[in-house]
């Protein structure tokens, strides 16, 4: 197997890859979120004791993260590939390792390494243990057991591999800026994505009407609310989604005092948790 | 005996020692005997069960035990517990089961964990023992038949009623029987065993997966378990056990057939698998000093760091790297932590301890294949690294720190107690209290002020916010290139030490005053919230900063009184909670006015309101845990603890007094002035202490020994407070070991509790003033059994 180049070609052999091992090859959903975990076929699916697995590109959207597109490796919106094995095949680590060779990154000829780092996410109150995984030194995924999801324990656990395209393709193409990765023959990323960065940063830190997005949060978080009261579990998730995403543009334009902070996040814990709850229960698997 | 040599050559077997004889690493048979049967034994204590026989072993057919636990990547930082855990779990599971071997290691690597045991027995010992049944009276009816009692006794030793001895003096007759257990071969016991020593392991943070809801520090993989050649099964979280072992991630990942115990660590040798953590540990250390010695310079020697990247690694491959000069440009302290914290590199120093623009890293796998892909990823991601820490130190350093003080009212200090903002008016409070406490000037006390004033500004710099390890040091940094006095730079820079047991104090002066105030505020709201320090639960490090405020007291010499200054850091800290309280009830913009009702309350991290809002209860908590550490401190310098807890227990709270006094006192060891001192002590203390007030009427004195006594207390007493403010702590003692004579005549000869009401009264004050020179000194009842008179 030769060398991956292009960012779509990296893309490509990961799906490939876990396709023949069974995956389903998702897509990216329609609501802007932090992370691909967010996605609500990871969500709910993890719940509940059936196997799923899955693989998918997943835009991430951090408003917080961005730079203007001046740092060499931090976005505010960037690719994640998300796959998630559950239960987790025994060889998952194995087959993890198989997934970097398909790309071209022979395991004897760099080197790889899993080192502890536990994740949780307060708003989706969902925990796990788990690794990143350095390649010569540089993490380039985030592997995660999930033992938690909505509050609740979850059984089985599943696997969550989080692939940070853009550094790997950086890594296979050997430059020092994600802005000059070719994405395909004669396109860069820069070319495609510098502008929304650009344009993202000033709407986030400087323009976004904080008044508007507040009441914008109010009022997702109101009709979540009452989605969940009616059993409309996934709809109720995709104004939760809509509330994180909006605080998360609150934060970065620097609205929110600590309190207020840490008041955002128990709102949105406590609607995704109700998701979680009410999913559950619909399906005949309350908690016990 | 077969002997076996040591597979490992490098471990501490003792080659050809006798497996039977006990020693301190492994079994003592007799002993656990007696373990074993306790379980059994009916009833009475008084009367334990002996053991009679011991069936000697069969040596020739003992063999070595090796067990192989194979995961995913056990973290770094639970990996030599577990090491030293699983050993001495694997040697007293044996013992328990009456196994005798030879001895137990343990090694470990982020993808196993092994233990081997040396010529373990094929069976587990034979034992005979004599077990009491119920009494004569219970065990036969009238007639002298066999009751149900006896027969239950005797059906539970397989024997027959007729088997029974009776002993015992007439009145206490008991029926006695003879219990025999064989002994079972190994390859029974050991699935019996191993499961629940591995399982029962005690991980801090384990993972839970599979059918059985499993919990390990991460998914058990695989199992190898062979005794001798022999392969035994069972089955461990799900697998089943047997001589298949795997090799290195990356250089070997296939299946590995292990032939025999004692070919196992050569078998992974040859699968790059460096099994032994101290052989990994030293391949690293002489590598990395090799490495370094081509730029002319040393590793920096960090222990934890060659722990934990001998824990990251089954096949350590050294590698030196090197970036720009261009980037020494960054603190000396950046430089380290970047690579040290943030990429597990060892930083390599120059003659002068500056650093040289190179590091050691070390790669799982091959010394040589692909080597240069590694190099260069390494150091790509470190000058990434570095290129942040440059652009995030130029920004920080053009806004001087000053400027950063109204960010502070951003930042929560402890949740319920304010921000960092509030934190630093009480800091400023605390240094003024302190400085004027020991006399200070107030120009004296501007250098301590400014620092306490800009000593949280850093902890909202881009660098710390990046590197939090970093703060004060930072904060240090950049108040001295933007011009504060170096006094003022360097107390910054040290108002976090000592951040450890063995770490260095800050200089006695500014940096001293600051960083004691920044622990007694926090040990104080920490308290004021209910926050709890029990056992290993110490998220905010208020023992470490309990005794960081003792040590500093004590090695400066700050003569302040404990209790005085705990009011004080209690008051601001209790203030500092109500306000916070009245803040968050008050503020109407976190108001969702949603439809979903209730809104999720503010969790507190404090427990209920109660006592710690009570200052008096504040304060004596508080006190009592800061002399936990006192305590702990003169322990360390080695003084009898008797005479630590008297002094520690006595009146005085200037803490840096009581190492004097408690040396003073040990010095008195073994003498008879110490007798004196503390029969004196013994004979007023409970009297006087039912004395009212300390007023002696001269006139109300009659006996002669008492008026003696009062006239040399009298006398006395400006001599006495002085020797003991000017800490002429011996010559106090000498004083105080005088009295006894007094004492004792007064007490001999007079009669306190005396019909007369007023004379009583008097004679117990007298008590008092006497006994209050002693307690002022210890609380001498610490000190009493070392005058054997306990």
């Amino acid at each position: 197997m030769g060398k991956c180049f292009y960012f779509q070609d990296v893309i490509r052999a990961l799906q490939d890859f876990w396709a023949e091992q069974g995956c389903y090859i998702g897509q990216p959903y329609d609501i802007e979120k932090g992370a691909g975990t967010m996605n609500p076929l990871t969500f709910f699916y993890v719940l509940g004791p059936e196997p799923w697995n899955m693989a998918y590109v997943e835009p991430c959207r951090r408003p917080q993260d961005a730079r203007y597109g001046d740092n060499p490796n931090r976005m505010g919106h960037y690719y994640q590939f998300q796959v998630i094995l559950k239960p987790p095949p025994d060889n998952v680590v194995e087959l993890y390792i198989d997934s970097l060779e398909r790309l071209g990154i022979e395991r004897r000829d760099h080197d790889i390494r899993l080192v502890e780092d536990n994740w949780e996410s307060p708003t989706l109150g969902a925990a796990g243990l788990g690794w990143e995984v350095w390649l010569d030194g540089m993490e380039i995924t985030q592997f995660t057991y999930f033992q938690e999801m909505g509050g609740f324990e979850i059984k089985p656990i599943a696997a969550e591999l989080t692939y940070g395209l853009e550094r790997i393709t950086a890594y296979l193409q050997n430059v020092d800026n994600v802005w000059d990765i070719q994405v395909s023959p004669g396109i860069t990323y820069g070319r495609i994505f510098l502008e929304q960065e650009k344009e993202n940063s000033v709407y986030g830190f400087e323009v976004a009407d904080v008044e508007f997005l507040r009441q914008q949060f109010n009022g997702y978080e109101e009709e979540s609310a009452a989605l969940i009261g009616k059993g409309l579990v996934r709809p109720a998730y995709d104004c939760a989604l809509k509330c994180s995403h909006i605080f998360n543009l609150l934060d970065a334009r620097g609205a929110l005092s600590v309190a207020e902070r840490q008041n955002y996040i128990g709102r949105i814990r406590n609607l995704t948790r109700r998701c979680a709850q009410k999913y559950l229960s619909l399906r005949g698997f309350d908690e016990k | 005996m077969k002997l076996k040599e040591d597979p490992m050559n490098v471990g501490e077997v003792n080659v050809g020692e006798d497996p039977m004889k006990p020693n301190a690493a492994t079994n003592n048979v007799g002993e656990d005997l007696m373990n074993v049967d306790e379980d059994q034994v009916d009833v009475d204590d008084a009367m334990k069960d002996e053991p009679l026989s011991v069936d000697s072993m069969k040596e020739d057919l003992n063999e070595d035990l090796l067990i192989e636990i194979g995961s995913d990547e056990i973290p770094a930082r639970y990996l030599l517990p577990a090491i030293r855990e699983i050993k001495v779990r694997t040697a007293e599971a044996l013992e328990k089961a009456r196994l005798s071997f030879g001895r137990v290691d343990s090694y470990g690597t982020p993808r196993r964990l092994v233990v081997y045991v040396t010529a373990l027995a094929p069976r587990s010992t034979d034992i005979t023992t004599k077990v009491r049944g119920p009494s004569k009276k219970a065990a036969y009816d009238s007639q002298g038949n066999p009751t149900r009692a006896l027969l239950g006794f005797s059906r539970s030793l397989g024997i027959d009623p007729s088997e029974v001895v009776i002993e015992g003096e007439a009145g206490g007759e008991y029926v006695y029987g003879v219990k025999h257990e064989p002994g079972r071969p190994v390859e029974e016991i050991l699935p019996e065993i191993l499961p629940q020593v591995v399982l029962g392991m005690d991980c801090p943070h384990p993972l839970r997966w599979g059918e059985g809801d499993w919990r390990w520090y991460r998914s058990i993989r695989w199992v190898v378990c062979l005794y001798g050649e022999k392969p035994i099964s069972m089955g461990i979280a799900g697998v089943r056990s047997g001589r298949m072992s795997f090799g290195h991630r990356t250089l070997h990942p296939e299946k590995v057939e292990i032939h025999s115990a004692s070919a196992y660590f050569q078998a992974m040798e040859g699968a790059g698998v460096v099994v032994d953590h101290r052989r990994r540990r030293e391949i690293i250390l002489s590598a990395a000093k090799a490495l370094a010695r081509e730029m002319a310079g040393r590793p920096l020697e960090d222990q934890g760091l060659l722990d934990e990247v001998t824990c990251l690694c089954e096949h350590p491959a050294p590698f030196r790297g090197e970036f720009s000069p261009d980037y020494l440009k960054l603190p000396k302290e950046v430089l380290i932590t970047v690579m040290r914290h943030h990429q597990r590199y060892f930083p390599i120093l120059g003659d002068g301890g500056n650093v040289l623009p190179g590091f050691i890293g070390v790669r799982d796998g091959s010394p040589t294949r692909g080597m240069d892909n590694v190099v260069k990823g390494n150091e790509w991601v470190l000058v990434a690294r570095l290129e942040d820490a440059l652009f995030f130190y130029s920004q920080d350093l053009g806004i001087p720190l000053a400027d950063r003080l109204p960010e502070l009212k951003g930042v929560y200090f402890l949740r319920g107690a304010g921000t960092l903002w509030d934190k630093t008016h009480r800091l400023m409070d605390i240094t003024t209290y302190l400085g004027r406490s020991l006399g200070l000037t107030d120009e004296q006390m501007e250098p301590a002020l400014e620092a306490a004033r800009l000593a949280k500004c850093d902890l909202v710099t881009l660098l710390v916010r990046e590197l939090p390890e970093l703060e004060g040091v930072m904060g240090g940094h950049y108040a001295r290139a933007q011009g504060a006095e170096e006094q003022v730079a360097k107390a910054i820079s040290q108002h976090y030490m000592p951040k450890g047991a063995g770490d260095k104090l800050p200089d006695k002066g500014p940096g001293a005053l600051v960083a004691m105030a920044d622990k007694l505020d926090t040990l104080s709201v920490a308290f004021a919230l209910g926050i709890q320090v029990s056992g290993s639960q110490d998220p905010l490090g208020l023992r470490r900063a309990a005794s960081g405020v003792a040590n500093i007291m004590m090695t400066h010499g700050y003569d302040l009184r404990l209790d005085d200054v705990l009011r004080f850091t209690a008051g601001l800290a209790l203030s500092a909670v109500k306000q916070d309280g009245v803040e968050q009830g008050s503020r109407p913009s976190d108001q969702p006015g949603s439809r979903t009702g209730k809104r999720p309350g503010r969790p507190r991290k404090a427990g209920k309101p109660g006592k710690h809002l009570d200052e008096g209860f504040l304060v004596d908590s508080l006190k009592q845990f800061i002399l936990q550490r006192v305590e702990a401190l003169l322990i360390e310098q080695g003084l009898p603890i008797e005479m630590i807890r008297g002094v520690v227990g006595g009146a005085e709270t200037r803490i840096a007094r009581l190492p004097h006094m408690a040396r003073a006192l040990a010095a008195l060891a073994g003498t008879e002035n110490l007798d004196n001192v503390v029969t004196g002590w013994r004979r007023t203390s409970v009297l006087g202490s039912r004395a009212q007030g300390r007023q002696v009427a001269e006139d109300l004195l009659v006996e002669e020994p008492e008026k003696q006594l009062y006239r040399l207390v009298k006398g006395k007493g400006a001599l006495m407070e002085a020797l003991f403010e000017n800490k002429q702590y011996q010559e106090y003692l000498q004083e105080l070991s005088a009295l006894r004579a007094p004492i004792d005549s007064c007490l001999d000869k007079v009669l306190i509790m005396a019909e007369d009401e007023s004379l009583k009264q008097n004679r117990l004050r007298l008590l008092g003033l006497v006994s209050d020179m002693f307690t002022r000194f210890a609380d001498f009842s610490h000190v009493l059994p070392l005058t054997g008179k306990a």
